[in-house]
């Protein structure tokens, strides 16, 4: 955005230019933000500023466009480079995007900034629906079972999602329809899909990097409403508007809350059999405070929670598992978060170090007598450090510590478990029973370095060392990555390493005897970018899994209360990802196939078979385009298609009499597969500009020609009768937003 | 979690058979006389079974085997079990061995001392010209301090609060159904069936029963125990 040009004397001189338009801006005020001089832009945008040695940001800006803040320098010898200050007209802010580029932590990792994620047709602008358009991600289905991230071809508690370093405990409310994380809150994901480094750990498959909304000493704020939720968003400087400058402490804070307790009753079918006690209701907040210390110091404060409740009593009869005849059902969740941290960054050091504090609840209920009840405080700190130790040489290296102090209650069947075709059952199935108190905690602590042995290659040997003393393990992973550049504009990486899961998913923490899942990546990718605008990456990945936790024999055995599951399961995704993508000034929009196999074995000796959301072929296409009268108007639209999700067929079913239900006999396990899954939806956003606010509307549709997708099938009492359960056929979601 | 909550809010949306429809072919119950057995008793197996128009009735099993277990393989029984299942011309029946053999049986699959051999069976039962499989454990108590569980008996069968042996008259409607049992105890002891009508809350002990046309047809409850115990009976109703 903004290009260096000639050099003049201690007079600074600039041009300011509409960067959509691309024309020069004039009547156009700059203002030196230390001494709060300025200086207006002429017919041909061009201004000049006279400025003594040192550092200085220059703030241009007039409405509609939005204020940008450029730093000068200037030196005591020679004369500074003049400037050119591109802005933005904020009526079509919406539609034009600033990427900053981060550096991806693996080859076939990608970076999606906020205005890209808001305007991702089907994504209902959410944050974490936007990821599942990248290559990688498997589609399981709006209102998807999965309850989580598929990626490539790992369970979703294998992958990991952070908030500026922290993980995130779960992604989604309740439906799995809204990240648990606005989008408004976001400056950028990177999404790594595996061969990550060793800042992270905990994940055997990939990871999602949020990097929340740092911010800005102007005063913005946005009002939403639409299909799911209301929301609203404030920054601005938190000294009052007097404190502008970038050492003035800023502040940013959003809400959101569910509507879905309203609209459920009014869609539900009289004959439904449900009646509601609490409708399903989530709300989540959050709030950061910014403060620039000096040049090298910035402190943070970022908290961030959700809660979501719901209640419902079911008048169904359950011949299958008839105690949940006339049950009720009691799902109640919150966590919050709380970060401080210190960064300081230097020529040669940039370091962060945070603490957090955190609590939170899970409280499943299922009729009187079979309960999941826990509840968690812990804290943890972080500190991340990169040293330049000279000018080929770098020093990544840091340290966690997580320390968590739960309280678990819980009366239940065995829960769900990938590879397991059979549901669990309240009635027949015996019982987990567990009453504890107990700690759990987690270290970590990493090395790696940053070599350019040429000036086109780079190689980045690393160790990180994660103990998970609750089940008492210690694991060092070694990890690395090389980068070669080949040319300007093409570059290969290649990376691979260990990366462990802690036994700690569902009731595996039960079992303190088990030991965590390993994965050995292996990652090369090709980076060509052939213009400015158009990037083409070619992934090819190849993972092996040992130590699967699975069930030591299966869920009907009647030891399984004490001791379920074993470290015996072994597995291997392999396959290519190809993600193109175009970004414009007024348009957007990539390409992203994946082609990949996994696979498991769940006890040495017997079938390889494939995983439940093995995925052979995954192809999205989206665009975004703005157009009319001052590209007011933006239409998207995003195609995919995808192999249908396995599934275990049922051969036939034995009735069990002295308890009067059937048993089923399953076929080879996910030997068939659903038909072909494929989806359009289409997105349309409208902008009306005012004196001081502009409100934007959206149409969101997801699936607009309701082509079915299959997640599972479904079974009568005695399995002589099967049906798909699919997910939502078709849905339109409509919002409007108000922002100044 | 989510999933479970998932699973369990989809249950129940799809348009399946009723289970509580007894008209077509399916075994519902599975009887040993007695109930539970001591070293050396013999008891007999009798099949309640309905057909595709809904009419209930007692038959001999076809086929009676061992069962697998929950793995799918055949249990380690040793050579003194083999004349555990018994046949005479149709009717089947299970011989506990005596003390000394089940010491032997119960060490190879094993049991602690004095605690009960639970053998599982596998029945097939013909109904309608289809072979229907049927489990059934049988349960031989070693310690003499556990009395051997009986069949539960059905005392009363009440229709709109009225009692009903053999046979009822009703009127097109909604009617109000419930049974009085001995001995009826774990997690799902009741199961009504008809092909009269439409039946809710099938599964306990009273059921409400939806009669949209005049028929003539069964009505059947089948009760049951935590111990392997198991009782039913029927009565005719014609719907005017």
């Amino acid at each position: 955005m903004i290009h260096l040009l000639i050099l003049l004397a201690a007079t600074v001189q600039g041009r300011i230019v509409d960067l959509v338009r691309e024309k020069p801006l004039g009547n156009t005020t700059v203002t030196v933000v230390e001494t709060g001089a300025t200086a207006t832009s002429d017919k041909n945008g061009n201004f000049s500023v006279e400025l003594g040695p040192g550092n200085w940001t220059l703030r241009a800006g007039k409405p509609p466009y939005e204020p940008i803040d450029v730093t000068v320098t200037v030196a005591e010898q020679g004369r500074p480079e003049p400037v050119q200050i591109g802005l933005f007209d904020r009526v079509e802010s919406v539609q034009v995007f600033e990427l900053v580029p981060r550096e991806k932590p693996s080859p076939g990792a990608t970076q999606i900034v906020r205005e890209e994620i808001t305007v991702v047709p089907g994504s209902r602008g959410d944050a974490l629906a936007a990821v599942q358009s990248l290559p990688g991600v498997a589609q399981t289905g709006t209102f998807s079972l999965a309850g989580g991230l598929v990626i490539r071809g790992s369970a979703p508690q294998d992958s990991r999602v952070f908030v500026d370093g922290i993980e995130v405990p779960f992604l989604f409310h309740f439906f799995n329809l809204q990240s648990i994380f606005p989008t408004e809150m976001i400056d950028d994901i990177v999404y790594a899909p595996g061969g990550f480094g060793v800042e992270h750990g905990r994940a055997s498959a990939g990871i999602i990097e949020m990097r929340s909304r740092r911010p800005k000493p102007e005063w913005h704020g946005m009002a939403e409403i639409s299909f799911i939720n209301a929301a609203a968003f404030l920054q601005g400087p938190l000294l009052g508007s007097s404190h502008t400058s970038k050492y003035d402490p800023t502040f940013a804070v959003a809400f959101r809350r569910s509507f879905m307790d309203a609209i459920i009753p009014a869609i539900l079918p009289a004959d439904a059999d449900l009646s509601f006690t609490a409708l399903p209701r989530y709300y989540d907040y959050q709030a950061r405070l910014d403060w620039m210390v000096s040049d090298r110091w910035r402190l943070g404060f970022f908290l961030f929670g959700t809660d979501d409740l719901f209640e419902l009593t079911s008048g169904t009869d359950s011949a299958e598992d008839p105690s949940l005849t006339g049950a009720t059902f009691r799902n109640a969740t919150s966590f919050l978060r709380a970060i401080a941290s210190a960064t300081y960054e230097s020529e040669r050091v940039t370091s962060r170090t945070s603490v957090t504090g955190m609590g939170g609840n899970f409280i499943f209920e299922a009729r009187e007598d079979r309960y999941l009840r826990f509840d968690a405080k812990g804290a943890s700190f972080r500190n991340e450090t990169k040293v330049r130790i000279v000018p080929r040489l770098s020093l990544r290296t840091g340290a966690e510590a997580e320390q968590w102090f739960l309280e678990g209650h819980v009366k239940f069947p065995r829960p769900p478990r990938e590879g397991d075709p059979q549901n669990p059952n309240f009635t027949f199935d015996p019982p987990v029973v567990f009453d504890s108190n107990y700690p759990f905690t987690y270290l970590g602590a990493w090395l790696a370095m940053d070599i350019d042995v040429t000036s086109r290659l780079t190689l980045s040997p690393g160790i990180r060392y994660d103990g998970y003393l609750r089940s008492y393990d210690h694991v060092a992973e070694p990890r690395g990555e090389a980068k070669f550049k080949l040319n300007q504009s093409t570059s290969l990486r290649a990376s691979g390493g260990l990366y462990t899961r802690p036994p700690d998913y569902n009731d595996e923490q039960i079992q303190r005897e088990l030991d965590p899942e390993k994965s050995w990546q292996a990652t090369v990718g090709v980076e060509h970018q052939p213009w400015r605008w158009l990037t083409v990456q070619t992934t090819g990945f190849y993972t092996w899994r040992s130590d699967l936790i699975v069930w030591d024999t299966n869920r009907n055995d009647p030891s399984m209360t004490e001791r379920a599951y074993v470290n015996a399961g072994t597995g291997r995704t392999y396959g290519g990802e190809l993600f193109v993508q175009g970004r414009g000034a007024r348009a957007f929009g990539w390409v992203a196939y994946t082609l990949s196999r996994s696979v498991r074995r769940d006890h040495p000796g017997q079938d390889q078979r494939l995983f439940d959301f093995d995925q052979t072929h995954n192809l999205i296409a989206l665009g975004s385009w703005t157009f009319g009268k001052n590209q007011r108007w933006r239409i998207g639209g995003r195609f995919q298609f995808t192999s249908g999700k396995p599934y275990t067929p049922v051969r036939g079913s034995v009735f069990q009499s002295d308890l009067n239900y059937y048993s089923p006999e399953f076929g080879a396990v996910n030997s068939q597969r659903f038909a072909p899954l494929h989806q359009l939806d289409l997105r349309l956003d409208r902008v009306w500009k005012f004196q001081r606010w502009r409100l934007s509307a959206y149409l969101d549709v997801t699936n607009i020609y309701a082509h079915p997708a299959p997640l599972q099938q479904q079974y009568s009492y005695d399995y002589s009768e099967t049906q798909a359960i699919n997910g939502i056929p078709i849905l339109p979601s409509i919002g409007i937003k108000g922002e100044f | 979690m989510r999933r479970l909550l998932l699973i369990l809010l989809a249950a129940g949306c799809a348009d399946f058979r009723d289970p509580g429809d007894l008209k077509y072919a399916q075994v519902l119950a599975v009887r040993l006389t007695p109930a539970q057995l001591r070293a050396g008793q013999r008891a007999r197996l009798e099949v309640l079974a309905t057909d595709n128009a809904g009419m209930p009735f007692e038959a001999n099993p076809k086929e009676v085997a061992f069962a697998p277990d929950h793995t799918g393989k055949p249990l380690p029984l040793p050579p003194e079990a083999n004349a555990f299942i018994e046949r005479e011309g149709e009717m089947w029946y299970v011989r506990a061995p005596d003390e000394a053999q089940l010491d032997v049986i119960a060490a190879a699959l094993g049991l602690m001392p004095g605690a009960a051999l639970r053998v599982p069976l596998r029945l097939t039962v013909a109904v309608d010209a289809v072979d229907k499989r049927a489990d059934k454990v049988v349960t031989v108590l070693r310690s003499p301090d556990v009395q051997p569980a009986g069949n539960p008996t059905i005392k009363e069968i009440t229709l709109d609060g009225e009692p009903v042996d053999k046979q009822a008259q009703v009127t097109v409607g909604e009617h109000r159904l419930a049974v009085t049992a001995d001995e009826a105890s774990g997690t799902s002891p009741y199961a009504w069936y008809t092909g009269l009508g439409e039946l809710k809350h099938y599964r306990m002990t009273g059921a409400t029963l939806t009669i949209k046309e005049p028929a003539t047809g069964v009505i059947l409850i089948v009760v049951r125990n935590d111990r392997g115990g198991v009782g039913w009976r029927w009565f005719q109703a014609e719907a005017r």
